[in-house]
């Protein structure tokens, strides 16, 4: 019997009956739990030390090369995506994601493995339509709702004439 | 000739002559390297791109199934294959260096069983005298494909499985010495609304006990006739998920094993980046051609049942928010008795 939504026929075999309702129960007994909570340690564990390494990077280009926090901020963020890439490149970043969870998503590395990822798996499809076409596949969308959010920022800016740096 | 309502019976019992198992590293790192009778160092298999890696598995595994099954190319009269890609251009691309007639089937993982009971149906039936199935998939195809690049971060949960990188090809003929196919049970679409890519064991567990119970109903067989009845790629989730169901149905299963191919290929232990366990049409093929036909030539095994799981999703389907359509086809393998 092909088991169909709610109102349809039931799943059956001999004696066993259910529907789709009856069987997300049985099937959550076996189910492994996802560790919210250890997830979440991890995730600030490596977040943070990304963040760490970046602040590290930054006070270097401030003492040696004679920056501002303001004028180093770009090179470092230019160091983290290089070696972003160099660890995407060498297949450690997405064992290191694995453990790490949204820890090595959310900083800018996790937008560059996004890019860097894709480049190298349609490298195969050529140049224009491999990888100039789909390296921001997993990336446009931040771009896109980033754009979205930084205007609706700038109209509740508007509105209420809030102060900040222009 | 059809018994019950979905069970074919092979009156003329076709053998598998020969059959080959190729894999990639990480499954010959696991338990069962010792039976596959080759193994890549390198998971690009010496090829460019994956898609030509898998190509590659699979036409390294029909031409030693050839070696193995002492035919010439010239003699083998059609080859069924399919695999997970888009337009299955796996089997077609092999099937054009193979160069004998083809039909090209999908049955997503299902498709070893599927291709291995369409190959004894036309053995069967005398339309050829030596019929090849085989099957492949490649772990990085399939994460191109159905998930992500392969080599982005993200974090996958305990649930999902890890596609498996290996090719499988079997020679059926009416003639010859081998285990013979005596009956294949071809399963109907299960769907009880499981939307997650992550969680297919549980979306293909209902097709699994469906096809199991509709083979004991045809066939009038039980559990205990079978040494072994091994389900294809449900991993942990999905294998304690038929087991209960089939407690629950009271078909316990008593007096043999009950084992799935995606937990014998990989230590989990060992390989804790499998999850689940194993998946892909490679992997029910493997364990089949590798493991477990050498275990029925050592008479280790005299009676196996292989039950080929398959989730027939696509990436768009899950995008659009549909549920998994999922299917299983069981073919029992037999060794005869000496002097039988």
């Amino acid at each position: 019997m092909p088991a169909k939504s709610k109102s349809g026929p039931r799943f059956r075999l001999n004696s066993l009956s259910m529907n789709e309702q009856e069987y997300k129960e049985l099937a959550k007994e076996h189910r492994p739990k996802t560790q919210v909570f250890r997830n979440c340690i991890k995730a600030f564990l490596v977040g943070g030390t990304i963040c760490l390494i970046g602040q590290c990077i930054q006070q270097l280009f401030m003492t040696f090369a004679n920056m501002t926090s303001q004028e180093a901020s770009s090179p470092t963020v230019a160091v983290l995506i290089i070696i972003s890439v160099v660890l995407t490149s060498l297949g450690v970043y997405d064992k290191i994601a694995q453990w790490a969870g949204a820890g090595s998503a959310v900083p800018v590395t996790g937008f560059a493995n996004s890019m860097c990822s894709s480049a190298i798996e349609s490298k195969a499809e050529g140049l224009v339509l491999g990888v100039g076409a789909s390296m921001f596949k997993l990336a446009g969308s931040v771009i896109v709702f980033g754009v979205v959010a930084a205007f609706l920022v700038g109209v509740v800016h508007i509105i209420f004439g809030l102060g900040g740096v222009h | 000739m059809l018994i019950g309502s979905q069970t074919w019976r092979f009156a003329s019992k076709p053998a598998i002559i020969g059959a080959a198992a190729v894999v990639g590293p990480e499954e010959g790192a696991g338990p069962l390297s010792a039976d596959f009778d080759f193994t890549y160092d390198n998971l690009e298999i010496d090829e460019k791109t994956w898609e030509k890696a898998e190509r590659k598995l699979l036409e390294h595994a029909s031409a030693l199934a050839l070696v193995h099954a002492g035919i010439s190319k010239d003699e083998l009269q059609i080859f069924i294959g399919g695999d997970l890609m888009n337009q299955i251009i796996s089997a077609t691309f092999a099937a054009r260096r193979i160069a004998v007639p083809y039909l090209g089937v999908f049955g997503a993982c299902s498709t070893s069983m599927e291709s291995l009971a369409l190959a004894a149906l036309i053995v069967d039936s005398g339309a050829a005298r030596y019929a090849m199935a085989g099957t492949a998939s490649h772990n990085c195809t399939a994460e191109k494909q159905f998930r992500y690049p392969t080599e982005y971060g993200s974090q996958k949960p305990p649930t999902a499985q890890y596609t498996i990188t290996g090719a499988g090809c079997a020679v059926v003929s009416s003639q010859g010495t081998g285990p013979k196919i005596t009956y294949a049970t071809i399963g109907q679409i299960q769907d009880l609304g499981v939307k997650d890519p992550f969680n297919m064991g549980e979306a293909m567990a209902p097709a699994a006990a469906d096809t199991i119970v509709a083979h004991f109903r045809d066939t009038g067989r039980s559990p205990d006739d079978y040494d072994l009845i091994i389900t294809g790629d449900l991993a942990s989730v999905g294998h304690a998920i038929v087991k209960d169901m089939l407690n629950k149905d009271g078909l316990a299963m008593a007096g043999t094993e009950f084992k799935d191919c995606g937990l014998m290929i990989y230590d989990r232990e060992k390989q804790p980046y499998v999850l689940a366990g194993g998946s892909g049409c490679g992997c029910s093929a493997v364990v089949t051609y590798g493991h477990i036909l050498k275990k029925l030539k050592q008479r280790e095994l005299t009676r196996v049942l292989v039950i080929a799981t398959g989730a027939l999703l696509s990436p768009l389907s899950y995008q659009q928010g549909e549920s998994i359509p999922c299917i299983a086809h069981a073919v029992a393998l037999e060794m005869e008795d000496v002097g039988q």
